[in-house]
């Protein structure tokens, strides 16, 4: 009978002990970060933030911009233009140490949500907001800054091995993947559609493996909308499509864009598209093929993705609540996102730069706090 | 008393005649064989995994191991990348799991062990519990980023570790009572009728009886529960932990909890899906340092339960 109650205490002890050291390995590595960032700070932080915030308008010279502010920063929406968001907010914190970041990227269309559930000051779409999106932010009382911050070309990509595709017409694309070519498993399956539509057919044969996107993803959205919507919205009025869906439902789909490439890079007549980050990056496992949006073939490159001549690319988006606009952590932000400095990080991340009357746009939405789709 | 007058004893005398005749047990020595091999299979798929683990992380934890330890992330490159706050993190996020889940489970446990005693409600509470505990994961990141990221927002200030921790603590939660419940199911009740036959009251009892017998099954449990809220990453991810860069600003470790956060499978997840093989290789240390973590908690566990466990 006198074991028991001596266990009894040790394991009170002992718990004790555990909640302890998870306290003390948390205060350990937080203690690690202040003295790494108190490292990196410049000028003690509150003083700074007060000066930051009392100039709020637009005269703020180039001295004050750079003074550390304060504050906190979500950033949430597209995983496509995150890595951009990351590499300002990295390049940001060296110079306000002080603010707290958090970068997310689920998806453009769960950034628009998380905007309209009043979660995040910022958030990012590698498209357009949809009008819905947009009611439903400002139903919630939330006025939304539209900014364009780069471009994204998405390529088309078959295995890297694979010699017998190297230029495909917007036509052909449909006559592959459009809804239309459901069910079918060869290259020479999608020959009698290929000539019905006049694309630059017939294919040389083999077995066509599908990789792409799953329909969450903006890059889904924009192939969609910039390479077959053209070709099925005539199938449909002609009445042999169908009018809901432009995808062939029978295919790969990822939200790992790795996956894509390894499936791509898998299969000898594989067809497929990502962002041209990737595709780009993974040169030696995939083909980049040429692509024909009615005047000639063009190849991806970030020349072609600027210039619009490659047909395939869309225009990458911030977004930003006015009401926050304000604040002094999030004006100093996005001023540097804009900035010359900023706009190096689109290409740094793998994108193409906006051209300037784009540019330009953005900044003046900016700065004159411009709510409402612009663009 | 002779050999052939107990159960255990006539097995035996079975088993010695089954012995003496070899080739006679065909079916028993085939499940035997079935059963070797599963478990090698088992094992086998375990070791490839951890294998091959190492073998893709391996530039970074033979080379680069303490700058990855203690670094946050970076986009720049593979390897400017770390995940200490993933560690972090991680650890604040079982903390909070761990603050929740263990009172709230194992008092459920005792309720309906010790009080409700087997009637209908506790009946139908055990069951539905047994039922909650195959829940998805994801589905509780939905309850998480409804309930605590958003109603109780002024508890948790939003989407923060406090918030992911809840979320991973309602998660746990039937384990912990399930397992607590089968640790004071198991005590026997001759010990309680010991305890109320020297006149001890319902109190004493448990406090002093049936608690300290059942702790080591209780704690392995709940230390086991743990252990799978440290490997979660989608709930997170649907509660609002960063996948991209984080920093803490100026916050002290007590900000920390209601501030930005992450987790190590969190991290392995943006790991994986970067472009380039270099962050393959973040990616697959990240998973052998969060089985190496796992592994310690669950080294814990066993080492707690040899420290209290009690012979009947």
């Amino acid at each position: 009978m006198r074991k028991t109650p001596l266990s009894s205490r040790r394991g009170t002890k002992l718990l004790v002990a555990l909640l302890t050291s998870f306290a003390l390995a948390a205060a350990a590595c937080g203690s690690d970060d202040d003295s790494s960032d108190d490292g990196a700070a410049s000028a003690p932080a509150t003083t700074a933030a007060a000066a930051a915030a009392a100039p709020a308008d637009d005269n703020l010279d180039h001295d004050e911009m750079m003074e550390s502010v304060s504050g906190a920063i979500d950033v949430t929406g597209s995983s496509t233009v995150e890595p951009v968001t990351n590499l300002l907010a990295e390049a940001f914190s060296e110079q306000h140490p002080d603010v707290a970041f958090s970068v997310a990227g689920p998806g453009s269309g769960d950034g628009h949500k998380a905007a309209a559930a009043g979660e995040v000051p910022i958030w990012n779409s590698s498209r357009q907001i949809k009008d819905s999106e947009a009611e439903d932010i400002n139903a919630a009382g939330i006025e939304f800054i539209e900014l364009r911050v780069g471009i994204d070309g998405i390529s088309v990509i078959t295995a890297a091995s694979n010699d017998s595709v190297d230029c495909l017409s917007f036509e052909d694309l449909y006559s592959l993947v459009g809804i239309e070519s459901t069910g079918f498993d060869s290259w020479a399956d999608a020959n009698s559609l290929n000539a019905e539509l006049g694309g630059s057919g017939p294919f040389a044969d083999g077995a066509l493996e599908i990789f792409a996107p799953g329909e969450e993803s903006g890059t889904f959205d924009s192939f969609i909308e910039i390479a077959l919507e053209g070709v099925w919205e005539h199938r449909v009025e002609e009445g042999h499509a169908d009018e809901n869906f432009a995808v062939r439902p029978d295919y790969n789909a990822s939200a790992n864009d790795n996956v894509i490439i390894d499936g791509i890079a898998g299969n000898q007549d594989s067809l497929g598209w990502v962002g041209f980050a990737f595709a780009d990056e993974n040169r030696d496992k995939v083909k980049l093929v040429e692509v024909d949006g009615g005047d000639g073939c063009v190849a991806p490159t970030p020349e072609t993705i600027a210039s619009a001549e490659f047909p395939i690319a869309r225009f990458l988006y911030t977004y930003i609540d006015a009401a926050q606009a304000s604040d002094p952590a999030i004006k100093a932000f996005v001023d540097f996102m804009l900035s010359d400095e900023g706009q190096t990080y689109v290409v740094d991340a793998g994108y193409v730069n906006l051209d300037p009357a784009d540019l330009e746009q953005s900044r003046s939405n900016w700065a004159n706090l411009t709510t409402g789709k612009t663009f | 008393m002779t050999v052939l007058t107990t159960p255990a004893g006539i097995a035996t005398g079975a088993a010695d005649a089954l012995r003496k005749r070899p080739g006679a047990d065909v079916a028993g020595s085939a499940f035997k064989w079935l059963l070797i091999g599963a478990t090698v299979f088992a094992t086998g798929f375990l070791a490839v995994l951890l294998a091959v683990m190492i073998v893709d992380g391996w530039d970074v934890l033979s080379g680069n191991l303490w700058y990855f330890l203690t670094h946050g992330f970076s986009q720049r490159s593979a390897g400017e990348a770390g995940v200490w706050q993933g560690i972090l993190g991680s650890l604040q996020v079982a903390l909070v799991t761990g603050v929740f889940a263990i009172p709230t489970g194992v008092a459920t446990a005792i309720y309906l062990v010790e009080y409700a005693q087997g009637n209908r409600f506790a009946r139908i509470v055990e069951l539905n519990i047994r039922n909650l505990a195959g829940v998805p994961s994801i589905v509780y990141g939905l309850l998480g980023l409804a309930v605590f990221a958003q109603t109780l927002r002024g508890f948790s200030g939003g989407t923060t570790a406090i918030a992911g921790g809840m979320t991973l603590a309602a998660m746990v939660l039937p384990i912990v009572v399930i397992t607590s419940v089968e640790a004071l199911k198991a005590v026997p009740d001759s010990l309680r009728e010991a305890a109320y036959g020297v006149g001890a009251t319902k109190w004493e009892v448990l406090s002093r009886q049936v608690l300290p017998a059942a702790l080591s099954t209780i704690l392995t449990g709940t230390v086991l529960a743990l252990a799978r809220a440290l490997g979660e990453a989608a709930p997170l991810i649907l509660v609002g932990a960063a996948t991209g860069f984080m920093s803490f600003g100026d916050a002290n470790v007590f900000e920390t909890f209601t501030g930005p956060y992450t987790a190590l499978p969190v991290l392995i997840f943006n790991f994986a899906r970067q472009p380039g093989a270099d962050w393959g290789v973040n990616a697959a240390a990240a998973s052998v340092i969060i089985l190496v973590l796992v592994l310690a908690v669950n080294g814990l566990a066993i080492y707690l339960r040899n420290r209290f466990e009690k012979q009947w």
